[in-house]
């Protein structure tokens, strides 16, 4: 459209401009028309129906119409143009305070997101954990073979073969007081299990068998040999067999994870049945004292070993090379490995997520 | 007074609307102009004027805008003029930058006939008066001060 522009001396001319246009491009069209000498840009004052035009406005927002008219005039000095870069800075600074309530908002549901999806995760870890636990609490040939292999991939290279077989042996091929045994290092107790191990089975079973008395006192190291010797003590008093599982760290931890998870029990008996059928017998003839052994309250202590390691064991089967460096990074920023893993994998492996969600939840780590 | 007899009395939406065509058209030598603060305002109440100060005196080179209100006795009484900008002169009101009627003849003999744009004129032709083209102005950096304030504030309550 055509605007009419006054001059203070008296003159006029005409502009082409669009109502869009914002009042400083009116301005930069003037300074086109007219020269930079007569009319800067910076120094105009426009002046419509009695109304001082400010830059940032449009035409159309100080309602200029076709065949309207401007008055220009030049201000002294570059006070306005100054004024004018101030109010750009103003109006710069909203739409920065506006995304910010935006980014809290998203903040908040992804924290939730985050809190429901370890949920899950750690609720999917802890049966595919207990089902495989089942499995592995009898390693032998193969099963203990994969077992050595993925407890030195947990490692990420810091664990040799002999290392994890002597852990395993100490623990007697139960692969999560293995691993407890490989951060913490195997305990004095343990490790006379180490020199029993070399024995030959059947020397084993008649040392064994000699000396009743110290039964308790020695750990086996497979637990195909400890059936055998509950047998034998099972023919001499009932009740003292099933004291002896009470003491038995094997049983302790089958009971850790029926409690968490009662529909593995059965599994566990028909697993047993088939490796030691008399001792099956014997719990089945003592029924209600096996359930009460069973549903005995786990030591505090205890829990938190077993607890800890179940949640390790199935993510050491997910994590490829990249993503045990992430994990690497985030436990150099200060969190235990256990907390990392766990965020790690309730972030679908996004390191970053990962990161803010253990931060956001610090407290509840160290809790 | 014959012709005093038989003058016609223009009603008052009639006279503002006159008013406001001669505004938009921009007759003059542009160095006052006026026009309607909201454009949806039915009983066109509220004005805003501006005034270029004349050459030769202490008012060159700025620009002082007013807000000019025209009650419903509009134009048998003459309009509320305020000054938005500072200004020293001997008829506006320092503190508020209203015209005092008594001080500015215009207002206090007002005549039917006068407009919005007359008073503009006559507030124009006071700057270049004897007794007001020499008085000293305050500072023109306060004008650009209170508009930055009044942006501030404005975008404080949008926000």
């Amino acid at each position: 459209m055509k605007l009419t522009v006054k001059t203070l001396k008296g003159s006029h001319f005409e502009i082409r401009v669009q109502p869009s246009d914002t009042i400083m491009a009116v301005k930069k069209n003037i300074e086109d028309v007219q020269g930079k000498d007569n009319y800067p840009c910076g120094q105009q004052l426009l002046i419509h129906n009695g109304k001082v035009l400010k830059d940032e406005t449009t035409l159309s927002d100080n309602k200029v119409s076709e065949d309207g008219f401007l008055v220009v005039m030049l201000s002294k000095g570059k006070t306005l143009g100054s004024a004018g870069i101030s109010s750009t800075q103003f109006a710069s600074n909203p739409p920065t305070t506006v995304s910010t309530p935006n980014s809290t908002p998203l903040v908040q549901p992804q924290s939730a997101n985050n809190n429901a999806s370890a949920t899950d995760v750690t609720t999917t870890n802890v049966t595919t954990n207990t089902y495989g636990q089942a499995a592995s609490n009898l390693v032998a040939g193969s099963n203990l073979e994969q077992t050595i292999q993925q407890l030195m991939d947990m490692g990420g290279g810091s664990w040799d073969r002999d290392t994890v077989t002597c852990a395993l042996r100490a623990a007697y091929n139960n692969p999560e007081r293995a691993v407890d045994y490989l951060y913490s290092g195997i305990p004095v107790a343990a490790e006379i299990a180490v020199p029993a191990a070399s024995y030959p089975i059947s020397q084993t079973t008649e040392t064994g068998g000699a000396s009743v008395g110290a039964v308790p006192g020695v750990p086996n190291s497979s637990p195909l040999n400890m059936f055998p010797q509950e047998t034998i003590s099972g023919a001499g008093a009932e009740i003292g067999s099933l004291d002896f599982l009470r003491n038995n760290p094997q049983f302790q931890a089958l009971r850790s994870m029926v409690q968490s998870n009662p529909q593995i029990l059965q599994p566990v008996l028909q697993e047993l049945g088939k490796q030691n059928p008399s001792l099956l017998t014997l719990i089945q003839e003592h029924h209600a004292e096996f359930l009460q052994l069973i549903n005995e309250p786990v030591e505090g202590s205890e829990g938190d070993i077993f607890d800890q390691p179940e949640q390790d064991m199935p993510h050491a089967i997910n994590v490829t090379p990249a993503e045990q460096e992430a994990i690497g990074r985030l436990e150099a920023m200060g969190f235990d490995r256990a907390s990392v893993i766990e965020a790690f994998l309730a972030c679908d492996h996004d390191e970053q997520l990962a990161a803010n969600y253990l931060l956001e939840n610090a407290g509840d780590f160290e809790g | 007074m014959g012709s005093e007899g038989s003058s016609v009395v223009v009603p008052r939406n009639f006279r503002l609307l006159q008013e406001l065509e001669r505004g938009e058209k921009g007759i003059g030598d542009g160095t006052v102009s006026y026009g309607m603060d909201d454009a949806d305002d039915i009983y066109m109440q509220s004005w805003t004027g501006t005034i270029i100060g004349p050459p030769g005196t202490v008012h060159e080179g700025r620009i002082h805008q007013l807000k000019l209100f025209c009650g419903k006795d509009y134009p048998d009484n003459p309009p509320s003029v305020r000054f938005q900008t500072r200004i020293n002169m001997t008829c506006v009101n320092q503190e508020t930058g209203a015209v005092e009627p008594h001080l500015f003849p215009m207002l206090a003999n007002w005549k039917r006939e006068h407009t919005m744009e007359d008073v503009l004129i006559q507030l124009k032709r006071e700057m270049m008066s004897p007794q007001n083209r020499k008085l000293t102005q305050p500072p023109e950096g306060n004008e650009e001060a209170r508009v930055d304030q009044k942006g501030l504030v404005v975008r404080c309550c949008i926000v």
